[in-house]
């Protein structure tokens, strides 16, 4: 993913927005917009130091007070960057074009808080009118920007812990048939169940971190490709717990495909000598 | 006994050719040059040495160890390096170098006049260092608040000692305290480094010395374009609109400003670009202390607006007392200390920062 950060990069770094809008994240945060995760991660712990409670760099300039608030805005800004999606999300709202490969998750329907250009941006923006009373000069407008991140972000942790339609009552139905006949799970079913909620493959990768040529070889019934089968067990379950099954339900599918796999196994042991 | 390096005792340094010299002074030239706080006739870019001011503000936290060894690494490096003592009226940097007193000073070219600035380049007792001793305590306390018109004949020595006796890099170490020979020396460096001590005293004057050169170089510029009163708005307005918060630093205060005074502030920003900062953490303890550079170099870029980079740290380490105590440079005493090493360290970023290769 890392390599696709730098395309399309400095056509799109004049549509940022202008400097007394106060700091975008990544000023908070003092790296580039196309710094990778490595590099925003270090530059938060630097901060981080600069600004923990106690630290001698602030004496005499800055009151604690103030390090506390920065922390705080150092946090968020890391903690909206350093999640690949919502760090896109930001970027969308900035127009930034920092491209995070082709379009990952577009079968998310409902996609909250979408905004798709600058001035709708800054339009949005003088909606918030309690953010307003924290200060009139130009230089206090940082704490305007901050705040909607903050509010986008928590409503878009809640759901990527799950598939977007995970637990739709519609969903719900169209899975019966599957988990009623546990013993043929196999790769075609949870192919099956994917489609079901409309997850592409490449949304499970990044979500659950199973390898794309692993979450292929599961869902094509490609056992030589498979890694042993304590491994296969751990990326079906969290699988099928991204795809929002309950422990139960999955248990039972998981154990039918463990049969499978060990069948073939018994098949291709080689003889011994 | 003062050989550092084997090397230079077969042959002399070479003299730097006019490709070798410090990008950082070329490309920044103009910049720099806005900044000066004298009116003098400049050399051409590629004739000006490297000039790195020592200064912090704080007395006592090894402004002057850090000049003589730094100095004493840069020869070992391969350079050809001055040392001046402008710590006016309380010198002792000859002490450093482990030699008393000298005769000829610089009171001598600057108050007396009677030698030329030759003649008041004393060689240190280390290959490819010279240094310039600061003379007398007495003398210098009539003419520290007269004009600093008196000080022509050593700008002119330090401006001019690449074309004359092939010095690469002059290094002047500064005294304590924010007085303003020390802010007018230290706004003329390409490189300014400031040692700072891991305590809240040491670094609040830290920051002071970062405000006053600020200051200093709003006078500079001021005098330079012939816009005395403008320059005394702007800090009257500086002083008004920063201080206090972070937000409200004299970065942001410098993007308000621009509105007012456009072109002033224009001049200045590119002045303070055309210079960079360094910070020297000394007698560092533990992790946390060596940490304390990066987090100041971050303040000082967010508040003060200034170019700061973070050259390195000097552990604690007793073999500075105990070389004074010998009375030998630290470095040729104990070679091989770490703090020795961390000078090496300190002096090869210091080159970076100024676009220079090491020749050894």
């Amino acid at each position: 993913m890392i390599e696709q950060l730098g395309t399309e990069s400095n056509a799109m770094r004049n549509t940022q927005p202008s400097p007394h809008q106060g700091p975008s994240l990544y000023e908070l945060l003092d790296v580039s917009t196309q710094a990778t995760r490595l590099q925003i991660r270090e530059a938060y712990i630097r901060l981080k130091a600069t600004y923990a409670s106690g630290s001698q760099a602030l004496y005499s300039l800055v009151s604690d007070e103030e390090a506390r608030e920065t922390l705080e805005k150092i946090e968020e800004a890391y903690r909206v960057l350093d999640d690949e999606m919502l760090r896109k999300d930001y970027d969308d709202s900035l127009g930034l074009g920092r491209s995070l490969g082709a379009d990952v998750f577009q079968g998310e329907p409902t996609r909250p808080h979408k905004r798709a250009t600058l001035g709708g941006e800054t339009g949005a923006l003088i909606n918030y009118p309690s953010e307003s009373a924290g200060g009139s000069e130009p230089w206090m407008e940082e704490s305007i920007e901050a705040k909607p991140v903050l509010r986008r972000m928590t409503s878009l942790t809640k759901i990527k812990k799950f598939a977007t339609r995970a637990f739709d009552r519609d969903i719900k139905a169209l899975r019966e048939p599957i988990l009623a006949r546990p013993q043929a799970f196999d790769g075609a079913a949870l192919t099956q169940l994917r489609e079901i909620e409309q997850v592409q493959q490449s949304e499970i990768q990044e979500r659950t971190k199973i390898a794309i040529e692993y979450i292929k070889a599961l869902e094509n019934n490609d056992f030589p490709k498979l890694p042993s089968l304590v491994y296969v067990r751990g990326f079906l379950k969290i699988y099928l717990q991204y795809l929002g099954l309950q422990d139960q339900e999955a248990k039972p599918l998981i154990e039918a495909y463990s049969e499978k796999y060990n069948l073939w196994r018994e098949k291709n042991r080689p003889h011994a000598p | 006994m003062f050989e550092i390096n084997a090397r230079l005792k077969q042959s002399n340094p070479q003299p730097a050719s006019e490709q070798e010299g410090s990008q950082f002074v070329i490309q920044n030239y103009a910049a720099w040059k806005a900044g000066l706080p004298f009116q003098a006739e400049v050399p051409s870019a590629r004739q000006l040495p490297a000039i790195l001011a020592v200064g912090g503000g704080k007395g006592g936290v090894g402004k002057s160890i850090v000049s003589a060894n730094i100095a004493a690494t840069f020869a070992q490096f391969g350079y050809r390096v001055l040392v001046i003592d402008l710590d006016l009226g309380c010198s002792n940097l000859h002490s450093h170098f482990g030699i008393a007193m000298p005769k000829k000073s610089l009171a001598d070219l600057l108050l007396s006049r009677t030698s030329s600035f030759r003649d008041v380049i004393l060689p240190a007792p280390t290959q490819g260092v010279a240094f310039i001793a600061g003379g007398r305590e007495e003398v210098w306390s009539d003419v520290m608040d007269q004009s600093s018109e008196h000080l022509a004949p050593l700008w002119q020595g330090i401006l001019s000692s690449r074309q004359q006796y092939k010095v690469d890099i002059v290094v002047l170490d500064l005294g304590a305290g924010t007085h303003r020979y020390t802010m007018d020396f230290f706004t003329c460096a390409h490189l300014g480094m400031v040692t700072c001590l891991p305590e809240p005293t040491s670094i609040e004057n830290a920051y002071v010395f970062f405000k006053m050169t600020l200051w200093t170089l709003i006078d500079n510029l001021g005098r330079r374009l012939g816009e005395v009163e403008r320059a005394q708005d702007i800090k009257a307005a500086l002083s008004s609109l920063a201080g206090g918060s972070l937000t409200a630093g004299y970065a942001a205060a410098f993007r308000q400003l621009q509105l007012s005074y456009p072109l002033f502030v224009q001049d200045l920003l590119r002045a303070i670009q055309g210079r960079c900062l360094g910070i020297l953490i000394n007698q560092t303890r533990d992790q946390s202390d060596i940490d304390l550079g990066p987090s100041m170099e971050h303040i000082c870029q967010k508040y003060f607006g200034l170019p700061t980079k973070y050259i390195g740290y000097l552990n604690h380490d007793e073999s500075v007392l105990k070389s004074l105590k010998n009375r030998r440079l630290l470095v040729s005493d104990f070679p091989h200390s770490m703090i020795a090493k961390r000078l090496s360290v300190a002096a090869a970023q210091s080159l970076k920062i100024l676009g220079m290769q090491r020749r050894h």
